[in-house]
């Protein structure tokens, strides 16, 4: 079993992570240590909230106590909040270079206590939001936090697609069969893909069914190429490789790969390389692709979830992970899941909410628990499968 | 002219748009500035709007506006409650585009939540009709500060209203919400309980609205003592958002005295809630079961009721508004999710 601890501040409570439903027996020994450490770790260290920039501290901190009282050989950390801030606060220029300093400080002081050799890789730029494609009159879906794509439904008559395709905002349609043929895809994957997937152009994003009523003042940049750095010699030429580099290493020596959302290469310190970050026109768009991209090294299209998907239809009563949002199973061969494999110990600590376990399948994982923004508490995962 | 849609009873003669800032006069007629125009549409679980009470289990096509005639310092939707028309994308859906999205997505009924109905009520009374006549039922969540015919109207129109009961003082009402007056919210929960499925929530500050508790549950007793209630665990947000996140544990120990009067207290909007199951009041046995997921409410994941909503275990009655659906029943023959 695979068990999480909710901490809503002055409460918690331990539930079966694949159940939703709180646990009522005894917990085996090994676990019980586990989840006695995490649940510790957490009540001591509640997540601040998505607006506040503690939050990044709150991310060093953690992981630098998770590391102290676990010992990790791996660690996955992930800082959510240049992304979050970035894109629903108003921010003078001098505010954003305080932001980001503040974000890359964080990160040398994780690496200069902990010792971890790192992967460093920023997900990707920000841009100013130019306009809204509304699809509101159209058969269409989008899932938060989808930015770029949208999924369209029913399109058959060729005025619409037509009339649509020429909207401002949109760069392109692709039908289903069209992207299955040319990409491939997995058996979940496909099924689930909408009718039409509708890319926006740089600097738009989709307005209607699903998504959020939230204005944003940034999205996420079509950035083709992405910052990575290590020192270590193995080269990393595309987002899916970061996996493999990983899973490599991490019985060498102690890894830690960080995740930098909202920093692409305008704002990335240090040095650094370039690697892909798309497959085809798809570019990766800081949401479930990219954490899963870097989790398993799987393209998109290979891991469960498309853009547009209408996720609600699979959420019955008995929808397993129930407290994952749209996700309806647990990652298999996600980075931890494999090392777990090999008696290799990993740690997580992330404030991306659920991406953060989901990603790294880390035997501990700590992570904020908020939805749309909003602050619910912190979250701690235990994987033993 | 006066608006007389809520209890504030604006003058918005000479352009004035009144609190809510969401009507004017034109003519003899008081319009909507923005008729028809949402911020959000989504399909949710009717658990999590929050409605416990009410065809469980459905998918429920949740929609809202902008807007609000009350100034809630805790306003957890404030960016969309309490914003101005540029500050907020809006959608352009007539009833009949709402209608046919919740049939196409396979929604059971139609609930105006997110922000206060009152503030767009010539189009919801126009949803209301086009619902109706595709038998779709209509509910949504109100503050309750409401004239007396608005409250006529909307019991007529909705299947199910949750009513948001604040606080029970009016030094309460005055300082953290702004109306001078919240007799009129008391009076509409009766005239709704007497007309509709009606269900009710309380945000509990500390040391605020906390010592409310036991008179709300009376005066609640005292109106129908089946009335779901619904007890929210304040997240400090908007102009309160500094504020300490509430003890759990001293709100519901408050609320154990108010379960002897009534039976269906849930004490959630915090995750992982073990308070938000139904227990049948005659044996005790649990007759629904939920999660709270974070947020307001719940999802079902168990029911165990016969077809007539009464407890497996010894055939008492459970009032439920409507049957249970399955959450994928309203997809079949329906183009988006069908297939």
């Amino acid at each position: 079993m695979n068990y999480a601890v909710l901490d809503v501040r002055e409460w918690d409570i331990t539930i079966d992570l694949e159940r939703g439903t709180p646990i009522t027996g005894e917990i085996p020994g090994p676990e019980k240590r586990r989840l006695q450490l995490a649940r510790r770790l957490i009540k001591d260290h509640p997540y601040p909230g998505d607006f506040a920039l503690e939050s990044m501290e709150w991310v060093t901190d953690g992981a630098l106590r998770l590391w102290k009282a676990y010992d990790p050989t791996f660690m996955f950390i992930s800082y959510a909040q240049p992304q979050i801030l970035g894109g629903v606060v108003d921010m003078t220029t001098a505010d954003w270079r305080r932001l980001i300093d503040r974000q890359f400080q964080n990160v040398d002081r994780f690496l200069a206590e902990s010792g971890f050799t790192p992967i460093i890789i920023g997900l990707g730029d920000l841009v100013p939001i130019e306009g809204y494609v509304d699809l509101s009159s159209w058969d269409s879906y989008v899932r938060k936090p989808d930015r770029l794509y949208a999924g369209l439904y029913g399109l058959e008559d060729e005025d619409d697609f037509s009339r649509l395709t020429n909207t401002p905002g949109v760069e392109r349609l692709i039908s289903k069969e069209d992207f299955i043929a040319n990409f491939g895809a997995g058996k979940d994957f496909a099924r689930r893909l909408p009718d039409y997937l509708v890319i926006a152009k740089e600097g738009h994003t989709f307005k209607t069914m699903g998504g959020s009523p939230r204005m944003g003042l940034k999205t996420v940049a079509r950035n083709w190429r992405i910052p990575v750095y290590t020192p270590l010699d193995d080269a990393i030429q595309s987002i899916v490789d970061v996996n493999e580099v990983v899973l490599r290493n991490a019985g060498k020596e102690r890894i830690a790969l960080i995740v930098l959302d909202g920093i692409g290469i305008e704002d990335f310190q240090g040095p650094h390389e370039l690697c892909a970050n798309n497959f085809h026109w798809y570019t990766y768009s800081q949401g479930d692709d990219s954490y899963l991209a870097l989790g398993t090294g799987k393209h998109f299209q290979f891991n469960d979830y498309p853009p547009g998907w209408l996720s609600f239809v699979e959420d019955p009563e008995d929808k397993r992970c129930p407290h994952d949002g749209y996700i309806t199973r647990l990652v298999p061969d996600s980075i931890g899941s494999v090392l777990r494999k090999q008696g290799i110990s990993s740690g997580a600590v992330g404030s991306r909410s659920t991406f953060t376990h989901l990603a790294s399948g880390a035997d501990i994982c700590v992570e904020c628990c908020c939805c749309d923004l909003y602050n619910y508490g912190t979250k701690a995962v235990i994987y033993t499968t | 002219m006066i608006c007389n849609y809520c209890e504030w009873r604006c003058d918005l003669g000479e352009g004035r748009p009144g609190v809510c800032q969401m009507y004017i006069q034109r003519g003899d007629r008081i319009e909507e500035r923005h008729p028809h125009h949402y911020t959000t549409y989504a399909a949710v679980h009717i658990e999590s709007v929050p409605f416990f009470h009410a065809y469980p289990g459905s998918r429920s096509l949740q929609i809202g506006s902008r807007g609000c005639n009350f100034d809630c310092h805790y306003c957890s939707n404030a960016y969309v409650a309490k914003s101005l028309p540029d500050e907020v994308y809006t959608f352009h859906l007539s009833p009949e585009r709402i209608v046919d999205v919740a049939r196409k997505t396979g929604c059971h009924n139609i609930v105006f939540a997110v922000n206060e109905p009152i503030v767009s009520f010539q189009s919801l009374m126009e949803l209301a009709d086009k619902a109706k006549a595709a038998g779709l039922p209509l509910g949504c969540m109100t503050n309750g500060y409401m004239t007396e015919e608005a409250a006529d109207a909307l019991a007529e129109s909705c299947a199910f209203v949750n009513v948001s009961l604040k606080g029970f003082s009016q030094e309460f009402y005055a300082r953290c919400t702004g109306i001078p007056d919240f007799e009129p919210v008391l009076r509409n929960i009766g005239k709704l309980t007497a007309k509709t499925h009606v269900e009710v929530t309380t945000p509990i500050i500390q040391d605020v609205n906390d010592q409310d508790i036991m008179p709300i549950a009376e005066f609640l007793a005292s109106v129908n003592a089946n009335i779901p209630w619904h007890v929210f665990r304040l997240l400090p947000e908007y102009k309160m958002k500094d504020e300490a996140y509430p003890s759990i544990e001293l709100i519901n120990d408050k609320l154990e005295e108010a379960r002897r009067l009534l039976p269906y207290i849930y004490f959630s909007n915090f995750v992982g809630s073990t308070w938000v199951s139904t227990y049948c009041p005659s044996c005790g046995e649990k007759v629904i079961e939920r999660l709270n997921l974070g947020g307001c409410g719940g999802k079902m994941i168990d029911f165990r009721l016969d077809g007539a909503n009464r407890c497996l275990n010894c055939q008492s009655q459970i009032p439920i508004q409507g049957r249970y659906v399955k959450w994928n029943s309203g997809d079949e023959g329906h183009e988006l999710c069908g297939a």
